[in-house]
């Protein structure tokens, strides 16, 4: 077969090219430290890739979702934690009146303490978090408590509450409507502390047995709202941590389908360098021998 | 036989080695010319003349010359060509197309989960503006990054569309040059000696550098016309031959390709068209990026102003008003026309996140529009996630890409393989040559020192009658 100057020159060409294609691949990889630079790569694993993302994206979502309820139930927690030292407070006038004990002067000093309680109660159902109004269930942008002038209160707040998703099709209910918070069935906070109020102002003892009663079971429905709130905060916590669990275990599966190998990466490199250095050079030496270099 | 017929020979020598000699330089000049076919010259010896002694040699005599022409190699190149420049175009218009889908330059699915989790967050907190401005400003990114797309594949189909009709001017001028070099080699006919072999390789090379640009089927009459044709209409017959034009697709408005019948009536060829470069133009236009692509963007733009729009009408904005689009109402191009509502963009408090009118900060709506991205949409024919519809579509343009390369390195290599065959055959080696001109060299010498001894017979003679 006779070998002509072009097909040295075009050989040389060809395998120059592929060798500095693969070259400025293997630099590129190592630049980004990905093995993975575009879909044709594969693209099996690049769409693999991409709804990976995706999902670690969504589980990312979640878990902020689950940290907002978490949060809510922080600020509930607070919340009951003070209804409760206010009730508690209240249970004490009760049992002070319901002794006899009680002059005209403290009397009077424990129609204030109540209506402080009623007042502080109404604040507490009123709390912000942000712009929302956490007790208003669905209506949060206004405060969802009204005390009126005769210390009874109205509740203006929805009776529903917001949820979010936690997780794929679960969702948690963002915080507690005031309603279910301060009333349940028979029990209702602000109707007790009224009645224990128009007791000790109208001086009434004979009533006020059954506001003890009451105001212990307003005790009982706030623990009751603290213990399912805690529950709560507990699930979420454990949901955030989960939710961290599946995202790591999402970017190892994006690491492992995109991530270089520099190591690997290092030693193609230099065995590709020295390919492109030994190509150049037999290309000259090949050159070195034509007949012209005789003739001169 | 005499003193003048041994100058005779000499001078004959000459002449024939200094032909040699300028067959050799040609070939040397003619090293990197693509498609070249080298020569030889065509040494004979000369006529025998009767002497006393019996017949005599008169010395060389120059036949011609001999071109080393591989018609069918040329031939199966030229067919090689029509799959080597398809595949090629095909591969360069796919990267480019890859380059604008891939994930990590166009984020495509990162601004879908961007905008659904945009309504997570404002489910969380329906009554925050700050989230309200959020879910619009997500919502204007991934409408505008849906537009981008649609202008990038867009342009590509432009410049496409340009392309097919600077390739048509090409084929064009190739059939018309073809039609010339016919005029030549059937003026010059069988007699030339082998002149007509430098058009015919000419020729050649005209006809490998159009396969390269559209199918062609060629024959050879009985005078050495060349005629060539794409699929059944005659480009080249001897010394004639026919205009490709465009013709505008009432559809599309890009170009097709017409063939002019000799009244000049345009024929629209364009789905004859079976291989080259010009098929590749076409497919990646109409095929890929048009009804591929273009289509797929369209179908998602369409699925997400859809549903989102649907569920955001039913639900009420901050005011308990109820019935607005949060995406522009579009009923066709939706990958071009995507874009938020008007009343979106006069006022984020539009934005509808409850399912009923006293909810002043209810969420369910917003729920419902967060909770797409995790649901099985109808999106075209395929009921799939968003999120899976891109990274299909992602795996598609790699796969497309990947094998229209693969498909480009083969065809390199069988036209490498080709070639070298072509190039063992008709290149042209410098050694090779450089021994010639050297054999060439010394023989001329040789005859000139024939001459000089041939002159101091003449003056031994002359001396002798002195």
């Amino acid at each position: 077969m006779r070998v002509t100057d072009s097909m040295k020159y075009d050989l040389f060409m060809l395998r120059f090219n592929s060798v500095k294609r693969s070259l400025d691949r293997v630099q590129e990889q190592i630049a980004t430290q990905k093995k993975i630079l575009k879909p044709s790569d594969d693209p099996v694993a690049f769409s693999t890739y991409v709804e990976t993302s995706a999902e670690s994206n969504l589980y990312t979502q979640f878990s902020r979702n689950a940290e907002k309820v978490r949060m809510f139930g922080n600020m509930y927690d607070t919340c009951f934690t003070t209804i409760n030292d206010r009730l508690a407070v209240a249970k004490e006038i009760t049992i002070a009146y319901a002794s006899g004990t009680m002059d005209a002067s403290l009397r009077e000093n424990a129609v204030t303490q109540v209506k402080d309680i009623i007042e502080h109660l109404v604040t507490i159902g009123n709390t912000v978090m942000g712009d929302t109004y956490i007790f208003g269930g669905k209506s949060s942008n206004t405060p969802p408590f009204q005390l009126n002038d005769d210390y009874s209160v109205t509740f203006n707040g929805s009776t529903e509450v917001s949820e979010v998703f936690v997780d794929k099709n679960e969702t948690e209910k963002l915080g507690m409507s005031g309603n279910d918070a301060f009333y349940s069935g028979s029990v209702n906070v602000f109707e007790t502390l009224k009645g224990l109020l128009d007791t000790l102002e109208n001086d009434d003892p004979s009533q006020v047995s059954q506001y003890t009663g009451a105001i212990g079971d307003a005790m009982t429905l706030i623990s009751k709202n603290t213990a399912y709130n805690g529950n709560k905060v507990k699930q979420m916590e454990a949901l955030v941590d989960d939710n961290k669990v599946r995202q790591l275990r999402l970017s190892k599966t994006v690491s492992e389908t995109m991530d270089a190998d520099l190591a690997q990466l290092s030693a193609e490199y230099n065995s590709l360098a020295t390919v492109y250095q030994a190509l150049i050079y037999s290309m000259i030496k090949i050159e070195n021998l034509g007949i012209l270099n005789y003739l001169q | 036989m005499g003193i003048t017929s041994i100058l005779n020979i000499a001078k004959n020598a000459m002449l024939a080695q200094q032909f040699a000699i300028q067959v050799a330089s040609q070939n040397i000049a003619n090293v990197n010319t693509k498609g070249y076919c080298r020569q030889a010259a065509d040494l004979r010896e000369g006529p025998l003349v009767p002497s006393e002694y019996g017949l005599v040699g008169t010395g060389v005599a120059v036949a011609g010359f001999t071109t080393y022409y591989d018609k069918f190699l040329e031939t199966a190149i030229a067919n090689r060509n029509t799959n080597l420049e398809q595949q090629n175009t095909e591969a360069t218009y796919f990267s480019r197309v890859e380059t604008v889908l891939n994930e990590d330059n166009s984020h495509l699915a990162a601004r879908i989960n961007d905008f659904f989790n945009s309504w997570h967050d404002l489910s969380a907190d329906p009554s925050s503006y700050a989230r309200r401005s959020s879910v619009a400003m997500k919502g204007e990114n991934l409408a505008r990054t849906i537009n981008n797309l649609y202008n990038d594949l867009n342009a590509i189909q432009r410049e496409l569309d340009s392309q097919v009709g600077s390739e048509l001017a090409e084929i064009n001028r190739l059939t018309s040059a073809i039609a010339d070099l016919n005029k030549k080699i059937i003026a010059l006919g069988s007699s030339s000696g082998g002149e007509e072999a430098a058009y015919i390789s000419q020729r050649a090379q005209l006809v490998k550098e159009l396969s390269g640009k559209i199918n062609v089927n060629s024959f050879e009459d009985q005078f050495g016309g060349l005629t060539v044709m794409t699929g059944g209409s005659n480009l080249v017959e001897g010394t004639t031959s026919w205009k490709l034009d465009t013709i505008q697709d009432p559809d599309t408005g890009f170009r097709n390709v017409a063939w002019q019948d000799d009244s000049g009536n345009p024929i629209d060829i364009t789905d004859s068209i079976s291989g080259g470069k010009l098929k590749a133009l076409v497919d990646m236009r109409d095929q890929y990026i048009g009804n591929g692509f273009v289509e797929d963007l369209n179908k998602l733009a369409e699925t997400i102003i859809t549903e989102v729009n649907s569920l955001h009408a039913s639900g009420y904005n901050e005011n308990g008003t109820t019935g607005f689009a949060f995406f522009r109402e579009v009923t066709s191009d939706f990958a071009r026309d995507m874009d938020l509502s008007q009343s979106i963009k006069d006022d984020v408090g539009n934005i509808a996140a409850a399912d009923a009118p006293g909810e002043s900060s209810g969420n369910d709506v917003a729920l419902r529009i967060a909770s797409l991205i995790d649901q099985s949409l109808m999106i075209g024919s395929q009921t799939t996630r968003l999120t899976t519809y891109v990274s299909t579509m992602m795996g598609k343009v790699g796969e497309l890409a990947r094998n229209a390369q693969e498909l480009s390195e083969q065809q390199q290599s069988a036209m490498t393989i080709m070639e070298k065959q072509r190039e063992s055959a008709s290149g042209v080696s410098i050694d090779e040559e450089m021994s010639n001109l050297m054999k060439y060299q010394y023989a001329y010498q040789a005859a000139a020192r024939l001459i000089t001894v041939a002159d101091e017979m003449f003056q031994d003679l002359l001396g002798v009658i002195k």
